[in-house]
């Protein structure tokens, strides 16, 4: 075989492995609350044409891309997160890219290691916009990166501007992207010698003046569209001020915190190939290069600035380990390449099987997070338990046989069943109610509130149903043993946190089957 | 009645105007683009300027919060820039033709013509006024833009097709609403098969008269009578006598309407006569709205205090002397 029908069977194999492990069973995972609120709202676009800007659900991209699949293939919990997928197999397009200046072969590992990376494949599947910023972002640096160094084409810095564009209008995370690059360039300007690096870059951008204002252009003219929804709300021209007020804000008031330290643990858990191997590549080569060196600097500069951000949550570790990709690939392409060592393949191979195991594992086996399972994957963090699904099936069920309404939902259950329950008729709201409908899913707090229309009917069932569970392993050391059993078992040391709904069922009706056991 | 000018203070939203003369002024822009005449200005530096003006002309038309009145003005100052300075004689009759549309869709972004409609819809008879006139003139100017500005017969031939394409959303729209089993040219093919007969009669009387028959809502079955018989009616449609005429006209439409309320419920037929004299009324209907929405001892009082000119079924018509 020929050398470059041998990277041809090498990229296909790889778009083809990519392909099955985003799309396999993409609608199998109970919908988290957020990913039913991003599907919602790309609904309600698709179908009624609503849809504007609010720096609390992040940037339009999302909403647009979604609105789209629906209008083009329907909406289904599977076409919901089909965007989000195809950002992840998007990003060997971003791999792709990279042959200059890494190589061929490295290209081919980062993109294995972004497809197989447990973070980067989880959240390829579900409905957040991190992939999507990783893409879009990564795309506008490439092509930034390409545009400076050897291609001067109008059309080069056109896709720059419009890529910066997109990134922007996805998730704020863009702007903390640019404060880094900032900073990494600087930091590269005081490794290679600041007074040279900084007149280096003057005559940069002086030469490439046309190229950036062209970019800057087609920046403005995109982001202006999309924010505004194509000049509907011409209001939502100043986005930037209300979104870095609006997560300004949350960072101060630490919605939702934690140590400093947070991200450590999944990173070290789940990415320790990816780290691990970047390591290896930047400390054990005599010279980098500028690319190689701020890739590192920038990789480093993300772990401080989001150990430093107050809002912590698990998604967010995917900005954190992109930077590193490349040089772990690189150190992969060498330790697979003629020169690698064999110890050195040995334990790469090793970390590559353990991690391809945690990945699966993670999306497949262990894909979700209940009390009434005793494994957990940290990955998981927060999210809706799989209980809820017989839940939402039985109200299917009951609104196919013509109930009206087939269900009242109220209280913290209201997410994700309106994503679940959009096409069945539902009422959110216990005012007024003069019926017995089949199911009724409520806080158990509100349970009183109920009483003298539905709580003293024997007619009902009673259930703790778990909604929402999760597993935060910073909140108790576990000690050398609890760890190491974690690791290899996923037996968590401490308690799997849940908040149970209280789901009421209506006795037994002959024309239906309950899956709560009611009926005989 | 017109009522003076107001300046707008809330425009067309642009994705609307787009909906409704996207199809127009998006090739009359590029006609415009094409006039700017920046060919002097080498390439790199004239892309910059015109991706300048895009991103800027979209930043203004943001901020202000009026993008419809910022991308019209802008598109006929070009227009009129175009006219003025670089026109050839034989092109400048349709160039001013495009000009005069695209103002009249940029003029209702600035002021409006003051008459009854309330706050929600005050713009709303200037607007459709204007823009039914605009879309005349500038479906008149486009061939003659187009052919300049695309001299290649297959491209114009192409953007020709790609404007009736998208324009053919709105007649698909309204013949996929037609109703098929009732088609025909009768306008009046709707009508009640009594209220038809009353209509005929009605319609070759020769006499100047007054017909009164029920009261109701704008745009339903009130008035029916005059519309179809070309008798003049005591009361027509209220909201729309308001409009034409101005406010000095409500308290007689108001004392009008209590005029009708109590020929319908009228229970003495020598009052009723007294009644229809006073005011001048020399014919009432009664057909299936009035038994519908009066009273049937009200009904027969009339009958019994004129005179049975017609019926047809239970309709008739009541002469009054």
């Amino acid at each position: 075989m020929k050398r470059s029908q041998r990277i041809a069977a090498a990229w296909l194999l790889l778009i083809a492995f990519s392909i099955t492990l985003h799309l396999w069973q993409l609608d199998a995972r109970t919908f988290h609350s957020d990913e039913a609120v991003h599907a919602k709202l790309a609904y309600d676009f698709a179908v009624l044409g609503n849809y504007r800007y609010d720096p609390t659900y992040h940037g339009p991209l999302l909403y647009f891309l979604t609105a789209f699949i629906y209008w083009i293939l329907g909406d289904s919990d599977f076409t919901a997160r089909l965007g989000i997928a195809l950002c992840g197999i998007g990003m060997l397009w971003i791999a792709w890219r990279i042959r200059r200046p890494f190589g061929g072969s490295a290209a081919w590992w980062a993109g294995l290691l972004v497809t197989i990376s447990p973070l980067s494949l989880y959240y390829s599947r579900f409905l957040r916009m991190d992939m999507l910023e990783m893409l879009t972002a990564s795309a506008a640096l490439l092509g930034l990166y390409a545009a400076f160094r050897w291609s001067d084409r109008y059309s080069d810095w056109k896709w720059v501007g419009i890529w910066g564009a997109l990134a922007f209008a996805t998730k704020e995370n863009a702007y903390i992207t640019a404060f880094l690059l900032v900073v990494t360039l600087i930091l590269v300007a005081f490794t290679f010698g600041f007074r040279s690096y900084f007149e280096m870059a003057l005559r940069a951008a002086r030469d490439k003046k046309y190229g950036l204002a062209i970019a800057v252009g087609w920046y403005i003219i995109c982001v202006l569209l999309l924010y505004t929804v194509f000049l509907k709300y011409p209001d939502d021209w100043s986005f930037t001020v209300r979104a870095v007020r609006h997560w300004a804000y949350q960072h101060a008031t630490e919605r939702v915190g934690g140590p400093w330290w947070y991200h450590l643990l999944p990173l070290l858990q789940y990415e320790f190939l990816i780290l691990g191997a970047a390591a290896a590549w930047v400390f054990r080569r005599r010279q980098l290069r500028p690319v190689e060196v701020g890739l590192f600097l920038f990789g480093m500069a993300s772990l401080v600035m989001y150990a430093y951000l107050g809002e912590k949550v698990a998604w967010l570790g995917v900005h954190q380990i992109w930077a590193f990709i490349p040089l772990a690939a690189a150190q992969l392409a060498r330790t697979f390449g003629p020169r690698g060592a064999w110890w050195s393949r040995t334990l790469a191979g090793a970390g590559l099987l353990m991690t391809l195991l945690a990945s699966l594992t993670a999306n497949f086996v262990l894909s979700e997070i209940s009390p009434n399972m005793d494994r957990v994957e940290s990955l998981h963090y927060v999210q809706t338990s799989p209980e809820l699904k017989a839940i939402v099936d039985d109200i299917r069920a009951q609104s196919a046989l013509g109930e009206y309404p087939a269900a009242i939902v109220v209280g913290d259950a209201t997410w994700p069943m309106v994503w679940y329950l959009r096409h069945d008729p539902v009422r959110w709201s216990l005012s007024g109610v003069k019926t017995r409908p089949p199911v009724v899913i409520l806080d158990p707090e509100q349970e009183q509130s109920l009483c003298g229309q539905l709580c003293s009917d024997s007619g009902y069932r009673r259930a703790l149903v778990p909604l929402r569970s999760w597993w935060l392993p910073q909140q108790e050391s576990p000690g050398i043993y609890g760890l190491l059993r974690y690791l290899v078992t996923r037996k968590p040391w401490i308690e799997v946190g849940t908040r149970k709904v209280l789901v009421l069922q209506r006795a037994c009706d002959a024309r239906i089957t309950c899956t709560l056991g009611c009926c005989r | 009645p017109v009522q003076g000018l107001g300046w707008v203070h809330r425009g067309t939203s642009f994705p609307a105007l787009l909906l409704y003369a996207g199809v127009l002024l998006v090739p009359v822009s590029g006609y415009a683009l094409s006039r700017l005449n920046m060919r002097q200005i080498p390439t790199r530096p004239r892309r910059l300027l015109m991706l300048s003006g895009a991103a800027l002309l979209l930043l203004v038309a943001s901020a202000s919060g009026r993008p419809a009145l910022v991308l019209s003005g802008a598109l006929l100052a070009a227009l009129i820039q175009t006219c003025c300075k670089q026109a050839p004689g034989n092109i400048r009759p349709a160039l001013i033709l495009a000009t005069m549309g695209v103002f009249l869709f940029f003029i209702p972004e600035i002021v409006y013509v003051r008459d009854g409609y309330d706050a929600d819809i005050f713009r709303l008879n200037t607007v459709f006024k204007s823009y039914i006139q605009a879309w005349v003139l500038l479906s008149l100017a486009l061939p003659a833009l187009l052919a300049q500005w695309l001299p290649d017969a297959l491209k114009r031939r192409s953007v020709i097709a790609i404007m009736v394409l998208v324009s053919i959303a709105h007649p698909a729209a309204l013949v996929v609403r037609f109703d098929f089993a009732n088609a025909g040219l009768d306008g009046l093919a709707w009508m009640h098969v009594e209220d038809r007969a009353v209509v005929e009669y009605l319609g070759v009387l020769n006499e100047r008269a007054i017909v009164l028959e029920a009261k109701g809502e704008a745009y339903g079955e009130s008035g029916r009578i005059a519309v179809a018989s070309g008798i003049p009616a005591y009361l027509g449609w209220v909201n729309h006598e308001l409009v034409w005429r101005g406010g000095s006209i409500a308290p007689e439409l108001n004392r009008r309407q209590a005029v009708v309320e109590k020929v319908f419920s009228q229970t003495d037929p020598l009052a009723a006569a007294a009644l229809m004299q006073r005011e001048g009324i020399d014919l009432v209907v009664i057909g299936p709205l009035e038994r519908r929405l009066y009273p049937a001892p009200a009904l027969q009082t009339i009958e019994r205090a004129g005179r049975t000119a017609f019926e047809s079924g239970e309709s008739r018509v009541i002469r009054f002397p």
